[in-house]
């Protein structure tokens, strides 16, 4: 006795573990139900939970449900039945499964009502479905397939809308197992639709109700995403220039807006192609937004040509595209006439200045290569290529810096070098010949008139001992038109006590200065001073016999010493 | 090494507020567009969880506010990210054998990355068929989100369209 006790003792133990083992879940989902109704109750287990067999309890959670299908509330396989459902059935229910190691327990809440006065149901029992207007759908009765038959087919459905029955004429509602379908849906079909069916169970029959809320809506089609920019244009881009493309799209939040280019997304490891976004509120549309795509393009390559770069905005319903086409730029005429202009303009500025510059090295090598091919002048009837007119030392026997000039140095250059033939007074004039007629004379003969200027001012004289000569001089000077050479052997500061004539030959042709030294050895013809003697002369060829005799000078070693002797050929 | 563990802490939480700060992860600059969507499919049932598992059953009234509305991150014109409860929970396709399943993680959509080869499970290809749309998985090519015929039964994927007991067909209207 003692023992079976002690079983009995160990088997309550047993039953109050299990017991305590069990998991506890609230299915939140409430079963809502007409009253006077088969009602059937699912368990409601995720597939993790489906782990052993079912067993329904009743509200006390301890008394099993009845397993006998005359019970009117009985389990069924894993549901349990209400045949029919009482308004006070309503309460919490209890399911559980459990194997030999874990336990669940669910409770289940289900609610059965009665019909609302002048309604067909009740507001509580409404299922919401909604379909989109214009379109065809489906409507559905909830919770028919309990009340299949053998073959696995609904019962009988009969519709009705607002509590009245709907007619089936399969124009705009079609009836088909558990489903109304609903063709072109239209806000007018909006409406309480009930679903009727009936099932007969041990011979008797009962009555299956479901309320469904059936809202039309309409689909936010008219949201469309609208691309303002671009709008399928082309550009003139530069081939290796950076761009930034634009798409501006007015839209949802949620509209997709990106660049394309030959139908591929912007990756975002590109290295060239980077797209940046910014959206913000539509500032007079409310609820829409203005997203901004920008492309930016560090470099355009020889393919951007070939594919648009597309910009697609799309949602759920649509799906815009708008493409801007590269192409290379035509070339602007209005720059390249402005571009030549001012190359020209450059050029010619420069050639100007390099003349400028140049112009006496360019008159003498135009003279040396070009001489040969000009046509020959007709002889101008003169002797001489050029007067030397220079001041006369008066104290016999000391030899000016002039005179080393005039005899010495430039009968050496312009005549043995370049061949002109000049006429120096003291040695070109025979002896006893009056000063005046010479001059008269051989100065028309002349091409030009070499004046010498020292800045001893005493020795200004020499312009004219008497007004004889000064006459004469003029006379060439205005008559004859004869060119003036003006050398200034010495800085010369001051003119103002020049005679008039040299303050006007000096600011009309300027004045050329030595800038050598009057006792070094053999003249370089190469010198400043002398390419603008030569400038200043008569164009003259360079003559082969001149050319020998500058060698010849050349070689000579003492030039120096014979220039003392020479040097001191009396003047005149 | 316990001064080591905080600088880590420390720099983890400098990370994770950097993240939450930035744009999500999947559209590199792009602003982040989370939008929530009432989703149902083409028999009227519509998504709600039971035990952090994803249902789809016709809901009643009083039953209306445990409706699941799902968040969506669009990774490109066609590909999504899916998710509920604000984007904390992540729609997914897990293989394991033979076997393909709908799984739903703890991962916060916006941190989702779309270059990043382990994060395609949670990528869907979103097809639109007029009014109504289906969502392929990019890691699970040929399997689309699905419910069954049935009400009251988990969401799930199939690879068989022709299939009359699953419905891959789904109303999506922006949550308004």
């Amino acid at each position: 006795m003692k023992v079976s006790l002690g079983v009995v003792h160990c088997m309550v133990l047993l039953v109050s573990l299990e017991a305590d083992k069990c998991a506890e879940r609230e299915e939140e989902v409430i079963l809502t139900s007409s009253a006077n109704e088969i009602a059937v109750g699912t368990c409601n287990l995720n597939s993790e939970d489906d782990i052993g067999p079912v067993t329904w309890y009743e509200k006390d959670g301890e008394t099993p449900v009845c397993r006998n299908e005359t019970c009117r509330i009985n389990q069924q396989k894993e549901n349990i039945w209400f045949v029919p459902a009482k308004v006070g059935d309503s309460g919490p229910y209890y399911c559980s499964v459990r194997n030999s190691t874990s336990c669940l327990r669910i409770k289940i809440t289900a609610r059965f009502l009665e019909d609302e006065p002048d309604l067909c149901y009740n507001t509580e029992v409404l299922f919401t479905q909604k379909l989109p207007i214009s379109t065809d759908g489906r409507l559905v009765c909830p919770y028919l397939d309990f009340f299949k038959n053998e073959h696995n087919e609904y019962p009988t459905v009969e519709w009705y809308k607002d509590c009245k029955p709907l007619p089936l004429d399969g124009t705009q509602f079609v009836g088909m197992r558990n489903i109304l379908l609903v063709k072109n849906v239209a806000q007018e079909h909006g409406g309480n639709y009930t679903c009727h069916a009936s099932y007969s169970y041990l011979g008797k029959v009962y009555r299956i109700r479901r309320v469904i809320a059936f809202l039309p809506f309409e689909e936010n089609k008219l949201d469309l995403p609208v691309i303002v920019d671009p709008k399928n244009e082309t550009v003139e881009v530069e081939l290796g220039s950076s761009i930034q493309l634009i798409c501006n799209v007015t839209g949802r939040f949620t509209d997709y807006v990106s660049w394309m280019w030959n139908g591929s997304y912007i990756s975002d490891e590109d290295p060239i192609l980077v797209e940046d976004y910014d959206i913000f509120e539509h500032p007079s549309d409310k609820g829409k937004y203005i997203i901004i795509v920008m492309l930016n393009i560090s470099e355009v390559k020889s393919l951007f040509y070939l594919h648009p770069f597309t910009c697609v905005a799309q949602n759920e319903y649509s799906y815009e595209a708008a493409h801007i086409k590269f192409i290379h730029p035509v070339p602007d005429f209005q720059k390249y006439v402005i571009g030549v202009f001012v190359t020209l303009t450059f050029i010619i500025t420069c050639s100007i200045f390099i003349y400028k510059i140049f112009k006496v090295d360019i008159v003498l090598w135009y003279r040396d290569s070009c001489y040969d091919f000009l046509p020959q002048k007709a002889s101008d009837g003169k002797i001489y290529d050029a007067y030397v007119l220079y001041p006369r030392t008066l104290a016999e026997g000391s030899t000016s810096s002039s005179d080393i000039f005039v005899f010495k140095i430039l009968p050496e250059v312009l005549e043995k070098q370049f061949g002109y033939k000049l006429f120096i007074y003291g040695r070109d004039d025979c002896a006893g010949e009056d000063v005046i007629e010479v001059m008269n004379e051989t100065i028309r003969q002349s091409r030009r008139l070499i004046i010498i200027l020292v800045r001893d001012i005493v020795s200004f004289n020499w312009l004219g001992h008497t007004s004889e000569e000064q006459i004469v001089m003029y006379s060439a000077l205005i008559k004859e038109g004869i060119k003036v050479v003006l050398v200034e052997l010495d800085k010369i500061q001051d003119y103002e006590k020049m005679p008039e004539s040299i303050k006007f030959i000096k600011q009309k042709h300027g004045v050329i200065r030595w800038s050598g030294d009057l006792r070094e050895g053999p003249q370089s013809a190469k010198t400043r001073f002398w390419k603008h003697i030569r400038y200043q002369m008569p164009a003259l060829p360079l003559s082969p016999a001149s050319q020998q005799q500058l060698l010849a000078q050349a070689s000579r070693q003492h030039y120096t010493k014979t220039l003392q002797s020479e040097a001191h050929l009396p003047p005149g | 090494m316990e001064i080591c563990k905080a600088s880590y802490s420390l720099l983890f939480s400098l990370l994770f507020l950097f993240h939450s700060e930035a744009a999500c992860r999947s559209l590199g600059r792009r602003p982040c567009k989370m939008q929530s969507f009432r989703i149902w499919d083409i028999n009227q049932k519509t998504f709600y969880l039971r035990n952090n598992q994803l249902f789809a059953g016709h809901l009643q009234m009083p039953n209306t506010k445990l409706e699941v509305k799902l968040d969506m991150v669009p990774v490109n014109a066609h590909n999504v990210f899916l998710g509920i409860h604000n984007g904390k929970l992540c729609l997914s396709c897990v293989k394991s054998g033979d076997d393909i399943r709908l799984q739903l993680e703890a991962v916060n959509i916006t941190d989702l990355s779309k270059n990043k080869e382990q994060n395609k499970r949670f990528t869907f290809i979103r097809l639109d068929n007029g009014s109504t749309m289906s969502f392929q998985s990019a890691a699970c090519p040929g399997w689309f989100l699905c419910t069954v015929e049935e009400a009251d039964q988990p969401v799930r994927l199939t690879n068989n369209l022709q299939d009359s007991h699953t419905v891959t067909q789904f109303y999506f209207r922006e949550d308004q």
